[in-house]
């Protein structure tokens, strides 16, 4: 009877002693996360672009029906303390795409953000795992369109297709096709930003300005490149990611 | 005069105990090891981990090669460009792919891609279990997307058979490819008089070739040496001043990469004119033509590419020694054929 009692107070002390625990620990300042995402939104000619619509850029008819890219090599960089890198995440960045989840750090204020558009070396090479490997939902997995070269290993870092008005009667029908893939294709980008990143969530708005992609290219005589064939265009494009693409 | 009979190298290519990297591709237990047959002299090929070679496997991707229904339209198959009877080459220049379209460069032969490590003319593919996406998805050959192909296959009873029990599982780009990569690791190409004179039937070769055999090794081995008489490096022969084919330049981007071709391998190579990437020279005294010629004076051809002279009697005698490399026991193998 006397060990009867002795089990019936510890039962009655247990969570005394629980919540004590809990309210020493609330009175300690502790880290919150908060998960981040980043948004894609795709201009032209100062308006919201469309798939499949013809807009006139830089004096040429242009119908756009493809206009993808990989995202990886994602750093978030805080005002005090150690950088969020996140290891592996790649983002395949379409227009029809709202929200791209990309990880969870430490709620704070942010300064900068960085990325590379196109995918990094050992990934790029294909020689472990390539793109028929990968599991359906991975990003560098087979996509539709396609992302992955055929003839070249590696992937398409920026790839779109549609039309150009070649003629000059204001309507594309001339096939346009502008793919960059190779290793020295990948285009190092960094944001100064001045956010606080903090709640459950936050959105980071970034936008991607096609008129600057574009800038400097007569696309009714310039409209073709697989990188290798055409590395003055390829070239051009992949300089032009620094300017078409902003944090808001 | 007793046939000499070689002894025959033979590889279990299937070890069930190793580690498989990237992919779980272990065979189904029903399915059996495929023993790869080497010529002598010929090294041990690396075969994948997640593709070990058995009989499903091999047999799996013999049908899927001979199949045109890797191709848009149902009209070609990898044979149409790819002949077992010129050694898994093609007769024309470019072979036409879906609706007459038509590529920039000449089918190669399939033989003894086992032992290569940089795939097409320009290097571009890192590893042969993915080069058969380069036909199925080009335009201007099959141009269907692999994932139309494995919706076709997963519609097929006897596919969905086939692929259970190569790999265990329903059809995906991933086994699709490594199918056809495991049928052409079996095209093994070793057995031309060649080869039974460099292993000891010293009347492999008659005098006339035995002649070439020297010719050739004066001016051609260089580059083309070796069991599969290939360095496998790239090198600009001097085909052209301008080249509208770009060749490895086209991967690396590079301008020193400019007309460089990966050096192909000259077994059976009497069976696979016409010749070159573009398969612009018809026949084999052209190609003598045009490396005693000197070739062009484009920046980066090989140092190794200058003028010599042949006589008539020599011209012969190199082309007769080059006829010497056809492997008929590869060529009439019922094992590479869809009967």
């Amino acid at each position: 009877m006397k060990n009867f009692k002795f089990l019936f107070l510890a039962f009655l002390a247990l969570p005394a002693l629980v919540i004590t625990g809990c309210k020493n620990e609330d009175d300690t300042p502790s880290e919150t996360n908060t998960e981040v995402s980043f948004e894609f939104g795709y201009t032209v000619n100062d308006g919201d672009f469309q798939v499949g619509q013809v807009y006139t850029i830089g004096g040429t008819a242009v119908q756009i029906d493809v206009l993808n890219f990989y995202v990886g090599g994602i750093e978030l960089h805080p005002e005090e303390g150690e950088h969020t890198h996140v290891e592996g995440k790649y983002l395949l960045v379409k227009p029809d795409v709202d929200e791209y989840e990309v990880t969870e750090v430490k709620s704070g204020h942010y300064h900068e953000i960085k990325f590379f558009v196109g995918v990094a070396p050992e990934e790029n090479s294909q020689t472990e795992e390539d793109f028929t490997s990968r599991n359906a939902d991975d990003p560098l997995a087979i996509q539709d369109p396609t992302m992955h070269w055929s003839w070249n290993s590696g992937y398409k870092f920026l790839r779109i297709d549609g039309k150009v008005d070649t003629d000059g009667d204001g309507t594309p029908e001339t096939p346009m096709a502008m793919h960059l893939g190779n290793d020295d294709m990948l285009k190092n980008l960094e944001f100064p930003a001045h956010h606080d990143i903090e709640g459950d969530h936050t959105h980071l708005h970034f936008h991607f300005n096609i008129n600057e992609l574009l800038d400097g290219i007569d696309l009714s005589t310039d409209y073709s490149t697989h990188t290798g064939d055409n590395l003055p265009l390829a070239t051009k494009l992949r300089d032009n990611l620094s300017k078409a693409l902003g944090l808001e | 005069m007793a046939k000499k009979h070689f002894p025959r190298y033979t590889l279990l290519a299937l070890v069930f105990t190793v580690l498989y990297c990237t992919k779980d591709s272990a065979p189904p237990a029903e399915d059996q090891p495929y023993e790869l047959i080497l010529p002598p002299g010929f090294p041990v090929p690396l075969v994948p981990e997640d593709n070990a070679l058995t009989v499903g496997r091999v047999a799996l991707g013999k049908r899927l090669f001979y199949d045109p229904i890797l191709s848009r339209d149902s009209s070609i198959s990898c044979a149409t460009c790819h002949k077992a009877d010129l050694a898994f080459a093609d007769s024309l220049p470019i072979t036409p792919g879906v609706e007459g379209r038509l590529g920039f460069r000449n089918a190669p032969s399939l033989a003894n891609l086992a032992w290569v490590s940089q795939f097409n003319k320009d290097g571009g593919v890192a590893k042969l279990d993915l080069q058969p996406v380069v036909p199925i998805e080009d335009e201007n050959e099959m141009d269907l997307s692999l994932l139309k192909v494995v919706d076709r296959l997963n519609a097929d009873a006897s596919y969905r058979a086939d692929f259970q029990l190569a790999y265990g599982d329903a059809a995906s780009a991933f086994y699709l490819t490594r199918a056809l990569g495991a049928f052409m690791r079996t095209l093994v190409s070793g057995g031309a008089p060649y080869d039974r004179y460099k292993n000891g039937q010293t009347d492999a070769l008659d005098a006339e070739q035995l002649a070439g055999l020297a010719l050739f090794e004066t001016h051609c081995s260089n580059c083309h040496s070796g069991f599969n008489l290939t360095d496998n490096s790239f090198q600009n022969n001097g085909l052209y001043d301008n080249y509208q084919d770009q060749g490895r330049k086209r991967v690396t981007s590079l301008p020193e990469d400019e007309g460089k071709f990966r050096v192909p391998s000259l077994r059976n190579i009497a069976l696979t004119a016409p010749y070159m990437h573009d398969g612009s020279l018809p026949d084999l005294s052209a190609v003598l033509d045009h490396y005693t010629s000197g070739g062009s004076q484009h920046p980066n051809k090989s140092d190794l590419i200058q003028p010599f002279t042949l006589s008539e009697q020599e011209r012969q005698r190199l082309i007769r020694f080059l006829e010497s490399l056809t492997d008929r026991t590869f060529v009439e193998n019922p094992a590479h054929r869809m009967e």
